[in-house]
């Protein structure tokens, strides 16, 4: 990856974070690598309907991965 | 039996990354051995594959598992495409364990039960270090309440699996943005704890996560997992209970079956040994970890 891809990915999340969050079922957003480039990768509840994500962001490659509901990690019998 | 297990520890030690790089190995870990189906007494070092390749004569002799290593029988388990450690190895995280190493079952009094990370110093004291949610109760618990080793789930009970004494949290801000679930134990005595973690070894450091980084985690409910580092500096949105916490600068390990409830507080380490983040929260696809100089800086500690 190289630096200024890394930057600017860096860049654009910060500036669009609230945007990313606003997307339906989005629990997390980061920074994630593919083929050497930095990527944006969104963290879905559950799977995406077409459409709801563009591809790309300001040039900066979208992913999308759907992870379910991230819990904090406890043993669950029981907890709260 | 004690004795025993950290005889053992320490051979598994020694060999644990030759064992790795054989063809299947997903794990090594230490449970009885089983014959015939029956659960002997014998401790055993369990090497977990992806599958049993038969017959012997066509696995090549250098990833051959030995049947003894240094007078410790081996017991090959197939656990298919690892996701959870099986019921051996395991079973031995929720046990009371003196002293208690990382990788074991842990939690105050009021949770169910959590992992016990590692130790942490500040100055000449160590302590007990593992999530806010774990130790702390979720900001209920007060300095000096009782941690339990193992954890109430797991059969802890006061006074007698005391092991330790809530020492300090970094409280969790429900409605703001949140960087750790931390918090640390004091134990009653130095000698009820060891620097071990289970299935590791004694950890080398602090190191930082890097997108990519094989990492590996050994935690009290799927044991010794692997993965790897997919996202970094990450925004992420955490239920707990029923409220949603938000937590910012995360990493997310992208490997199904890698934790599951009861794994929190788990140290996540890198293939040099060194730690270089805290488990707190995960889903069946995923894993949220705390990068580990963000943890001993809120804490004001150090590994």
């Amino acid at each position: 990856m190289t630096r200024v891809d890394l930057e600017k990915a860096r860049e654009v999340l910060r500036r669009h974070r609230a945007w990313f969050f606003s997307l339906p079922g989005v629990v997390g957003v980061g920074i994630s690598s593919r083929e050497g480039e930095a990527v944006i990768e969104i963290l879905l509840e559950r799977e995406p309907s077409s459409g709801d994500i563009p591809a790309e962001i300001e040039g900066v490659p979208l992913r999308v991965r759907t992870v379910g509901e991230l819990r904090a990690q406890r043993e669950d019998v029981g907890a709260d | 039996m004690w004795e025993r297990i950290k005889e053992i520890l320490e051979i598994k030690g020694r060999h644990l990354e030759g064992l790795l790089r054989k063809a299947t190995v997903r794990g090594v870990g230490i449970g009885y051995k089983v014959v015939g189906g029956e659960v002997t007494d014998e401790l055993s070092l369990v090497v977990l594959v992806t599958r049993k390749l038969k017959p012997l004569e066509d696995i090549p002799p250098s990833h051959r598992i030995p049947r003894e290593i240094e007078g410790v029988r081996t017991d090959v388990i197939d656990v298919g495409v690892v996701r959870v450690s099986p019921p051996e190895p395991t079973a031995l995280r929720r046990d009371r364990l003196r002293p208690a190493p990382g990788g074991c079952s842990i939690g105050h009094v009021r949770v169910t039960a959590g992992t016990m990370g590692c130790l942490v110093r500040r100055g000449k004291e160590r302590f007990i270090l593992s999530n806010n949610h774990v130790l702390a109760a979720t900001n209920l618990g007060a300095k000096g309440d009782y941690i339990l080793q193992p954890g109430p789930a797991d059969g802890g009970r006061v006074p007698e699996d005391g092991i330790a004494e809530l020492a300090e949290y970094v409280p969790l801000d429900f409605s703001g943005v949140n960087q750790v679930d931390a918090a640390i134990a004091r134990p009653f005595s130095q000698e009820l704890v060891v620097d071990e973690i289970l299935d590791i070894g004694v950890p080398l450091g602090a190191g930082d996560p890097e997108l990519q980084q094989e990492v590996l985690k050994s935690g009290r409910t799927t044991g010794l997992t692997r993965g790897h580092v997919g996202v970094v500096e990450a925004t992420i949105d955490v239920l707990y209970g029923e409220r949603k916490v938000r937590f910012e600068g995360q990493c997310v390990i992208p490997v199904p079956g890698f934790s599951r409830g009861g794994d929190s507080g788990s140290a996540i380490i890198s293939a040099d040994r060194k730690i270089v983040g805290l488990l707190f929260a995960g889903s069946e696809e995923a894993t949220v970890f705390t990068p580990i100089r963000r943890v001993l800086q809120a804490l004001k500690v150090e590994l």
